[in-house]
């Protein structure tokens, strides 16, 4: 194709879709013309344009909200409520949108989407608006609708969740999530009566039928029909059930009702739990056996005797601070450390074994709060209905329209208690310890993504395995780096630099954070001066990545060595790494 | 004096446990419980000895107390073993749901009563570790059927049983990874740098193992796997530190 000069001269912004296009194609097919841009590119103006980008996004956090609420999922989904399309983002407008569609939510939208773009295009040609914006509002119009549908693709494979074509459940899977997976596979072909079943378990498994014996279901107290075990496990032994939060929501509908209310809170919350373990990126990536740990604590989504032990199912067990630490402990969540150092977990620990637990959680009947008398107020099934800090892993506008009114629960359930102004006073301090967390863990990410600009990264994302999962990042191997860019699941397969700030985010960050909530001031200064010792190291390390070598890709090879860098194998060989990259 | 309230209830539970009723109440030194119990129960001091406690300089009265009254039910009690097996051991067990159960309602069981008739709502230390009074300790396969039984059934413990093990397969790449590592690739790496890695590589394992046997999902994933992850990654990154700088 011959190439008429005067093309080049004409301004880009005057030039129809046709005209476009074939300056496009000239332009890839003359090989003069793309040097001529190539030039253009090799301006140190320009060169600079990506970091500046770069930066402004890292320095404008409101930004990144702006990002996640231009997507267009997020845009149909902002008149159901709009704080919670801003704390979840563009996922959680998904779940909020496809929840207010009912069960057809995906196709519904794309029959909106339709009908709302035949009008649009119609206004549009009517007046006379030129034809390559009709043609940008025709491709959205597709692409919406489109990738819903993908999105049920995704999820209609082996596994569940959004990944569920790319991995298959382990067999102890169906005890963690019955609904999905359980699989009674039974040879005792009859059908029991529940005096039967107890009388043959008595003898089978007697620690169970103790329990029952000793719970409220045996011995209801307002003249409500006892439970025997096939209200909940089904009367044919060779289609039994493990029961979920829907089978025993059949009786507890309050408590159901609460669970599903919890959902439209987003994550993290007890409700969602599940869903968000199976879709994070490292659960599929990672050896199914491995990741089984994860699911026993997110099976608080899918089961009630998380803290209802079965068979038992107490009120009172659960409403025990103890009752939450096998999965409120550990490094990213230390609630138990936290909570028995303060003034409400001593008092507890001193006292609560002599208290009356069968009394609700309400004002006058406890004498210090437990988890649940804060989270839980009043046996409300929803641990995220008050939650404003989200767990610490990102940072969020405390004072939102949304916030304002989940701060003032937090007020009127301190002032069981205690004055109002002391109140708002600690929730105030809440706020001053995230802002001082923020600022270094802002400045940690700082150092990071100004590496990974200027590729001092090492070793490069692409000189070790990928990113989880990430087919993107097999194209464009790049370091994940923030909350946003999915740090969370950039705990392995990473340089050394990037778990350092994965270790001050998720250990010293959320120790800094639980600390300040749970009114252990010894525990946020021991976490806000690990947090200071964590950004001295980044930093450290960042200096020496800079100062060591000119060329990443000469780094982690030993001098003697001649071969290719990545043949020495140091990031990709052994026997775990090699393991993981072939299972999932 | 002000203790003269406790003799008669002392007398009591004395009097009410079964073998125990001809002894004196008195306090006895090690010496004595041995001497008179290779007598009454040669087995389990045959058993003690060869076990790692025995072994050890672990006597009767470290579990049993000094006295004959409680003995029994001071030694199933978890305090008796907690006090020396503090830290992980201990932690990993407190955070699994048999610990917390334990820890909420121990102080209301009868411990008078041997723990395998089901006298107890959840296992703890002993109900495991000396299920059929087994004073040698001998590990026990996790899952046992005759041990976990009571409240699980078979095919649950055999599968749970199996997901352990593979579990802890997977925990033992990690730890040949980093071991390989070290050997093959950390040559410019002191011994004592050496040394540490591989000391926090240990550790997290056996965190793992726990997690696994005590059934803790905490120590399981954030005590162990991650964990290890991370000492892949600093091991890996001292490897090249160490070649940058003699480059």
């Amino acid at each position: 194709m011959s190439m008429r000069p005067a093309d080049l001269s004409k301004s880009w912004c005057s030039l129809n879709y046709r005209q476009l296009w074939s300056r496009m194609t000239t332009i890839a097919r003359t090989r003069s013309s793309v040097e001529r841009y190539m030039d253009v590119l090799e301006r140190p103006v320009i060169k600079r344009v990506p970091k500046l980008v770069a930066r402004l996004v890292n320095s404008c956090h409101i930004l990144k909200t702006l990002l996640l609420l231009i997507s267009p999922t997020a845009l149909l989904a902002h008149h159901t409520d709009d704080h919670k399309v801003l704390i979840g983002g563009v996922d959680e407008a998904v779940r909020v949108g496809a929840q207010s569609g009912g069960v057809d939510g995906p196709w519904a939208w794309f029959a909106i989407s339709f009908v709302a773009a035949l009008i649009l295009v119609g206004l549009l040609r009517w007046r006379g608006v030129p034809r390559y914006v009709i043609t940008t509002v025709v491709l959205v119009a597709i692409a919406i609708p489109s990738g819903f549908t993908l999105l049920d693709i995704s999820r209609s494979g082996s596994g569940v969740g959004l990944y569920s074509n790319d991995w298959e459940p382990d067999p102890m899977q169906q005890y963690w999530d019955p609904e999905n997976f359980y699989n009674p596979n039974s040879n005792i072909k009859s059908v029991f009566s529940g005096e039967q079943c107890i009388q043959c378990h008595q003898g089978i498994t007697p620690g169970i039928v103790r329990d029952w014996r000793e719970s409220r279901h045996s011995a209801p107290t307002n003249g409500e029909e006892v439970v025997r075990c096939p209200a909940c496990h089904g009367d044919d032994h060779t289609n039994l059930h493990l029961p979920n939060p829907t089978i025993c929501g059949g009786c507890h509908t309050t408590q159901l009702a609460q669970v599903e209310d919890e959902k439209k809170y987003g994550f993290p919350s007890h409700a969602l739990a599940m869903e968000r373990a199976v879709d994070a990126k490292h659960f599929v990536d990672k050896p199914k056996p491995e990741v089984l740990s994860c699911l026993q604590c997110h099976s608080v989504a899918t089961k009630c005797d998380s803290c209802h032990t079965r068979h038992r199912f107490s009120a009172a067990e659960a409403r025990r601070s103890e009752s939450c630490i096998t999965c409120h402990s550990g490094t990213p969540h230390p609630d138990d450390k936290t909570y028995f150092a303060s003034a409400h977990g001593k008092i507890y620990r001193e006292e609560g074994a002599d208290w009356d637990w069968s009394q609700p959680l309400k004002k006058g009947n406890y004498k210090a709060p437990t988890c649940a008398y804060c989270h839980m107020e009043e046996g409300i099934h929803s641990v995220a209905h008050k939650s404003i800090w989200k767990f610490g892993i990102r940072e969020i506008n405390p004072n939102t329209s949304g916030n304002k009114v989940l701060r003032e629960r937090w007020v009127t359930l301190c002032m069981d208690c205690h004055q109002e102004e002391e109140s708002r006073q600690w929730l105030r301090g809440m706020d001053e310890e995230r802002k001082d967390a923020w600022n270094m863990l802002y400045k940690a990410e700082g150092v990071l993504k100004d590496l990974r600009s200027d590729d001092k990264i090492t070793p490069a994302p692409g000189d070790r395995p990928p990113y989880p999962l990430d087919k993107m990042d097999q194209l464009w191997p790049r370091a994940h780096i923030g909350f946003f860019e999915g740090q969370a699941s950039a705990f392995y397969n990473v340089s050394g630099i990037e778990r350092d700030y994965f270790e001050m985010w998720y250990f010293d960050n959320l120790h800094g954070y639980k600390a300040a909530a749970h009114g252990d001031p010894a525990g946020v200064e021991e976490a806000h001066k690990a947090m200071e010792r964590d950004l001295d190291s980044i930093e450290k390390r960042a200096e020496q990545l800079r100062s060591s070598t000119t060329d990443s890709a000469e780094m982690g090879v030993p001098p003697s060595a001649d071969t290719h860098p990545q043949d020495d194998g140091l990031w990709f060989d052994g026997r775990y790494t090699e393991y993981n990259r072939e299972t999932n | 004096m002000r203790q003269l309230w406790l003799l008669p209830s002392m007398l009591l539970v004395s009097l009410s446990s079964m073998g125990e009723e001809f002894l004196p109440d008195k306090v006895y030194g090690e010496q004595e419980c041995v001497e008179c119990h290779q007598k009454v129960s040669a087995e389990i001091m045959g058993n003690h000895r060869q076990g790692r406690h025995g072994s050890g300089s672990i006597g009767c009265s470290d579990c049993h107390g000094s006295s004959h009254n409680g003995s029994l039910a001071r030694s199933r009690a978890n305090r008796s073993c907690t006090q020396c097996h503090t830290d992980v051991e201990q932690r990993s067990y407190e955070t699994s749901k048999h610990g917390v159960i334990l820890t909420l309602e121990e102080s209301g069981w009868d411990l008078t009563k041997p723990l395998a008739t089901v006298s107890v709502r959840t296992p703890g230390c002993a109900y495991c570790h000396l299920s059929d009074g087994d004073h040698a300790m001998e590990p026990k396969a996790d899952g046992d059927p005759k041990i976990c039984g009571k409240c699980h059934s078979t095919r649950y413990l055999k599968i749970l049983t199996s997901s352990g093990e593979a579990m802890e397969e997977v925990g033992e790449m990690k730890v040949l990874e980093a071991k390989w590592l070290l050997k093959w690739k950390g040559g410019d790496l002191t011994q004592q740098e050496q040394k540490e890695l591989l000391d926090s590589v240990k550790r997290h394992r056996h965190n793992l193992h726990l997690g696994v046997v005590h059934h803790s999902p905490d120590f399981q994933w954030w005590h162990g796997q991650p964990a290890l992850d991370g000492d892949l990654i600093r091991i890996r990154s001292k490897i090249a530190e160490h070649r940058w700088t003699s480059n």
